[in-house]
């Protein structure tokens, strides 16, 4: 298990000693990052040439109280992935490193590749359902960084958004399907749960978790409805999208589907669902790859629809399917790398990637174009090349599936020959528009092979293509055979790789989609203009962000007023409506009468005064009016302490009052005059909130002061001011001892106030 | 009974009273509110540390016996709290060493500054519902100072309306304490929740619970109370919107977890009500954000957002969504504060926060991209940041009890978090060159504060397993406040 841990961190190492000592633009920063990259491969190989070990996992804790932890998990399954991934990796490294121009920020690039990789070797070693998210959403982060790598264009920075907004809804998705199966279940490590799919099966959460978790895998494999992220996300430099959008992070959800097939396949829904959205999209998708002008956006869809087809075949769970699956995944790294750098080539070497505009490549680059035509041919499943083995094993699954499904199947294959054709030989031909091209490329030099550089990468790609063709058995056939085990697990498949299968039906049906294929593309796609039709999907989507913003924009500025009242009024409101729903909820209680004696004639009168002197501030047609108003309220209050016994409060308030009043009085002078609006709208509504929440906050208190249940602490206070404090004045006794603390709080609070009304005239911002 | 909990307090209220004599001479006023900031720093860590190995602190004042005088009770949130506020104020002292005007350094930032940290940490030290009054008196007048501090009209404006209703909120605070005085006869917290236990009478319990729950609402800005905050911490200068962004309204967080759970967790309302609170906040602060189109106030907006998980886990109560809910202020409060302090750094180097005239700034400020980047990520809560961890924890106990509602919120939040985010990104870092440099150099200082903050939001994500059992002891002590009782009133 160490190789496994050192291929994980490498890629992460790599990228943080890339930061710290390689310059932003450094030619070199590729080849060290390929180098970190090609070790890691040497890590995975070595722990993939030393068998599975026993047990297969490796346990690390990061937050166990949280069942959290990075245990690894490397068994056929994880093999075969980090395989693909690190394999492939070296070899766009190193194409990267050749084809980034000089003026790119290629520490960064390459730092964003190498987390990238070692994200996604992350999501496949991870033995722990939430480790597995964790480098899941990494891998999703990464893309977007990638993808907008170039972002100073518009459409670069739209496809990183959406490739993220759908990927990261689905990991949030799959986040919640891995929570409830991990609360079910009472674990996230993945073998145990292997155990306990039956507690799963008897919960009421296994149908959501189904649908949750599929959520997950189709958003990130880009399946049908969610097929819109791949194409915009081609605006990525093309190495990323052959290692991302092709290779590696695309079947991240196969992955997904492949790994818990042992636990979700006996649940409801997982295989039927999965076998339609996967036959769904490659019949669909390989529609719309036939449409497309633009090279890439033809490889995007074509990747789609491939995916869907091994997705199909994973979701069925039986172990023939599952190796049909899993070798076609094989030789789809292999023959899309391939095909996506080459296109990276010609977009490189002749500026443009549309079909109707590329000159005759067959001429120009003659290399490149060899290359390009036995990818696409392998794609096709055309013999003796790897894809036509896994194409064959497919269509035999396929026609288990029932007869629309076979059907449907059959078409797809056709529409994939089809395309194939189209790119193995359309493009070469420089099909109508010689003329065109010609204006195009005459200017500058005419588009030629490129350095060997750029080429021994694609070329390595297709040998391999080409070798799983001819030796299938000896170079896939036990990686095949021990992933097929973890993934279907209890199989007993003896899985026996071979170009040759004698004359069967399904021969019969790979004969069908391939002479189909070719009448379709000489008889259809050569006549007529690719005219990349638009999405719905893509139309929903757009709408919806649209709509996103100008819906949040429209609900925000509906209350976010900036008008102090209404805060102040919606804070009244909402305590109104409280206290009134607690009175309708809960038995009103009595309102106990104070101490025996009711109100004296003359305090009757002073609270009138008071009232009087408030509603008079609030109506006062000038300053000095509202002033004096408001200091006549504070004094009547006074006059009311001093009647209720308390004559420290009333000197207090008098001060306080006669304080302000002056200070008032005195800053008049500096202020400019002021008149009341003319028509100054007396507000019933606020008048009557007003008056309910001050005449509710008096009965409030009032109720309180009847339903005291224990007796006060004041009892202490009056018992031994004298006696411990020594001293008879217990409100001073309180302020400077008992509770001293908050004195020096309040005082500090006055200290703090001088200060601000000193700061906020002394900076007052001159008037221009 | 060691006079260690007070130190947080009385440290910085000595260095601010040093400092207001030393107006005149900025570089050593930076100096010494640095010193002061560092001691206290350790103090607060002191505490930890005590409060970890012996248990809930209490110290009394004057030595006035636990119910009649006035006690700090310092339990596992409460150490917590003045850690982290510690660690965010370092941090944000050293970025305004490195920003601030002169203008405004001498008119008395520093010691407003101290100031502010008294209240803060006197608000989560004291054990006395009054004192608490007088904390937060003392944090909002500090924070009325800082936010007017040497404004243009707009910021008097939106300091004014701050005011108004901060004036308001005490004042139903005091009406509140009035309230639970007259029923109780109490104000020490450990006492007020023996005797609210045994008020007869629901609807006065009802009552009560009701005014604080909304003062705290109010403070910690909660739906729909929280209209006053984006402008308000939009106006004044970004580091101390950073400060603010990050602490104040987690003070009035802090409070709802602590009166909530002394006084009123047993009502039948109070939970339901705050977990459907925190379902509206987070909603309606997050469709704020996508509104916006400045950075400042997008991140005002989150905030209001955030406070949404915090409540979530006070209202689902259980060990899992507490402990959820703690982790989730700790991390809200590095994070948060670490992406104002970008947005300051921004506005430095580029003299606007509005993301339609920002563009490429990755291209020359790669460091802080990659921060925001980090930062912003946390925010969202994506792995294996520090916000992953708390929100794990919170979908967990959600599930747990059956709430989809609110689970099916926090994951769209989430989404939304993460699409705002990259909003920023996309604007500010990517695209063509917006506005030019205006400043070379000089900056090293703020990029350490905002990358020390950085680091412990990936840090705390790392190392969960070592905060997890601080954030867990926490949540134990809140869900068994007889512990708190018998620390200050001793065993029944």
């Amino acid at each position: 298990m160490g190789a496994v841990l050192i291929a994980l961190l490498l890629p992460f190492a790599g990228a943080i000693l890339l930061n710290l000592f390689s310059a932003p633009r450094s030619a070199r920063a590729g080849w060290v990052a390929s180098l970190f990259a090609g070790a890691s491969f040497l890590a995975v190989a070595s722990a993939a040439l030393g068998g599975i070990e026993q047990p297969p996992t490796l346990y690390l804790p990061w937050a166990p109280a949280l069942d959290l932890s990075l245990s690894l998990l490397a068994d056929g399954l994880s093999l075969l992935f980090a395989l693909v991934i690190s394999a492939v990796g070296v070899v766009v490294f190193t194409f990267a490193a050749a084809y980034l121009e000089p003026h790119e920020q290629r520490r960064r690039f390459f730092c964003y590749l190498l987390l990238f990789m070692g994200a996604m070797l992350g999501v496949v070693f991870s033995s722990n359902l939430l480790a597995l998210f964790v480098f899941w959403e990494l891998t999703s982060i990464s893309s977007f960084l990638l993808i907008g790598f170039w972002h100073h264009k518009e459409r670069s920075r739209y496809g990183a958004l959406k490739a993220l907004v759908i990927t990261a809804t689905g990991g949030l998705a799959m986040l919640l399907g891995f929570i409830m199966i991990g609360l079910v279940c009472g674990t996230f490590e993945i073998p145990e749960l292997l155990g306990r799919g039956d507690l799963l099966a008897a919960s009421p959460w296994a149908l959501p978790a189904v649908l949750l978790v599929i959520a997950g895998a189709i958003t990130k494999s880009a399946q049908f409805p969610f097929h819109l992220w791949l194409p915009t996300a081609m605006e990525a430099p093309t190495p990323v999208s052959a290692y991302l959008h092709a290779a590696t992070m695309v079947k991240a959800g196969l992955y997904l589907v492949a790994r818990l097939g042992p636990i979700m396949s006996p649940l409801p829904l997982w295989t039927p669902l999965l076998t339609v959205i996967g036959i769904a999209t490659m019949v669909w998708c390989s529609y719309l790859a036939l449409r497309q002008s633009d090279l890439k956006g033809l490889l995007a869809f074509s990747t789609v629809s491939q995916l869907g087809l091994i997705m199909s075949m994973l979701a069925a769970a039986r172990p023939e399917a599952a190796a049909a699956g899993l070798f076609h995944l094989l030789n789809h790294a292999a023959f899309k790398g391939a095909l996506f750098l080459l296109v990276g080539v010609i977009e490189h070497e002749a500026h443009t990637r549309d079909v109707c505009e590329l000159g005759p490549l067959r001429k120009q680059m003659p290399k490149t174009h060899l290359l390009l035509a036995l990818g696409a041919l392998s794609m096709a499943g055309m013999p003796p090349l790897g894809g036509f083995i896994s194409k064959e094993m497919f269509l035999e699954q396929a026609l288990h599936l029932g007869p629309l499904l076979a059907m449907l199947s059959v078409a797809g294959a056709v529409l994939t020959a089809a395309y194939c054709f189209a790119l193995a030989f359309g493009v070469g031909r420089g099909r109508k528009t010689e003329g065109a091209s010609a204006t195009a490329t005459s200017g500058a030099e005419a588009p030629h092979d490129p350095h060997f550089s750029l080429l021994w990468g694609p070329g390595l790609l297709i040998t391999v293509a080409l070798l799983f063709g001819l030796f299938p058995q000896s170079l896939a056939g036990a990686l095949v055979a021990g992933a097929v085990e973890a993934a279907v697990p209890g199989s007993s498949l003896h899985l026996h790789l071979s170009l040759w299968h004698g004359f069967s039906p399904t021969l019969a049906a790979s004969a069908v989609a391939l002479g189909s294929g070719y009448i379709l593309y000489s008889r259809w796609w050569q006549t007529r203009t690719p005219d990349n039709p638009l999405l719905v999907t893509d139309r929903i989507y757009d709408f919806k962000l649209e709509k996103l913003e100008s819906w949040s924009k429209a609900v925000t500025v509906s209350y976010m007023s900036g008008l102090v009242w209404r805060y102040n009024t919606i804070i009244l409101c909402v305590g109104v409506a409280a206290i009134s729903a607690v009175f309708l909820c809960f038995p009103v209680p009595q309102l106990q009468a104070w101490p025996a004696r009711s109100p004296l004639v003359f305090e009757v009168a002073v609270a009138l005064t008071a009232i009087a002197a408030v509603i008079g501030t609030c109506i006062a047609k000038t300053r000095l009016a509202a002033i004096l108003s408001l200091g006549a309220s504070g004094y009547t209050l006074a006059l009311m302490f001093a009647l209720l016994g308390a004559p420290d409060l009333a000197l207090t308030q008098i001060m306080v009052e006669t304080i302000s009043v002056a200070l008032f009085l005195a800053v008049f002078v500096f202020l400019p005059s002021w008149r009341p609006p003319e028509t100054r709208p007396l507000r019933p509504g606020h008048l009557a909130l007003s008056i309910t929440a001050g005449c509710g906050a008096c009965y409030l208190v009032a109720l309180a002061r009847g339903h005291r249940t224990a007796t006060s602490i004041a009892e202490f206070f009056i018992e031994n001011s004298a006696k411990l404090a020594g001293w008879h004045n217990i409100v001073n006794v309180i302020l400077v001892d008992f509770r001293g603390l908050d004195t020096l709080g309040e005082i500090s609070v006055l200290g703090i106030a001088a200060l601000a009304c000193y700061a906020a005239i002394k900076m007052a911002p001159q008037r221009s | 009974m060691s006079n260690l909990p007070i130190l947080p307090v009385a440290l910085p209220l000595a260095s601010a009273v040093v400092l207001l004599f030393l107006r005149d001479r900025p570089a050593l006023s930076r100096t010494v509110a640095m010193a002061a900031n560092l001691v206290t720093f350790a103090a607060a860590a002191k505490l930890l540390l005590t409060v970890r190995d012996q248990g809930i602190q209490v110290l009394q004042f004057g030595n006035w016996p636990a119910p009649f005088g006035i006690v700090f009770t310092v339990d596992m949130l409460g150490a917590l709290m003045v850690m982290v506020t510690m660690v965010v104020s370092t941090a944000t002292l050293l970025f305004a060493c490195f920003s601030l005007d002169e203008p405004r350094e001498r008119m008395f930032f520093y010691p407003l500054f101290q100031f502010l940290l008294v209240g803060v940490n006197g608000s989560f030290l004291t054990g006395d519902l009054f004192n608490l009054f007088v904390w937060f008196e003392v944090l909002l007048i500090s924070s009325y100072a800082l936010m007017s501090l040497g404004g243009g009209a707009y910021q008097l404006q939106e300091t004014f309306k701050y005011l108004v209703v901060n004036a308001l909120s005490s004042c139903l605070f005091l009406i509140g304490v009035a309230i639970i005085y007259s029923l109780t006869g109490t104000l020490n917290f450990a006492q007020l929740s023996v005797r609210m236990a045994e008020v007869p009478d629901p609807a006065l319990k009802a009552v009560v619970a009701v005014i604080f729950m909304l003062v705290f609402s109010i403070k910690a800005a909660l739906f729909p109370l929280y209209m006053w905050l984006p402008r308000a911490y939009f106006a004044p200068p970004t580091v101390i919107s950073g400060l603010f962004g990050g602490l104040l309204t987690k003070v009035g967080v802090y409070a709802l977890f602590r009166v909530v759970s002394l006084l009123f967790a047993d009502l039948p309302f109070v939970l339901p009500l705050l977990v459907f609170v925190a379902g509206a906040t987070m909603f309606f602060g997050v469709i704020g954000a996508l509104s916006q189109w400045d950075m400042k106030r997008v991140l005002s907006y989150h905030i209001v957002s955030q406070i949404g998980y915090m409540i979530m886990g006070l209202g689902l109560f259980s060990q899992v969504a507490l402990a959820g809910g703690i982790f989730y202020i700790i991390h809200h409060i590095l994070v948060k504060t670490a992406l104002f302090l970008i947005a300051g750094a921004v506005e430095k180097s580029r003299g606007t926060t509005n993301l339609r005239r920002l563009g490429g700034v990755i291209e020359t400020e790669a460091l802080l991209a990659g921060l925001f980047m980090v930062a912003g990520l946390g925010l969202a809560g994506v792995p294996p940041l520090s916000g992953f961890i708390a929100k794990l924890l919170l979908i967990q106990a959600g599930l747990q009890q059956g709430s989809y509602g609110i689970v099916a919120v926090s994951l769209l939040v989430s989404f939304l978090t993460l699409f705002s985010m990259m909003k920023i990104f996309r604007y500010v870092f990517w695209r063509e060159e917006g506005l030019p440099r205006i400043e070379e150099g000089g900056n090293r200082a703020r990029l350490l504060s905002i990358a020390v903050l950085v680091l412990l939001g990936v840090a705390m994500g790392l190392g969960a397993s070592v905060v997890m059992p601080y954030a867990e002891t926490a949540a134990e002590q809140i869900l068994n406040p007889q512990l708190y009782v018998a620390a200050v009133l001793g065993e029944p």
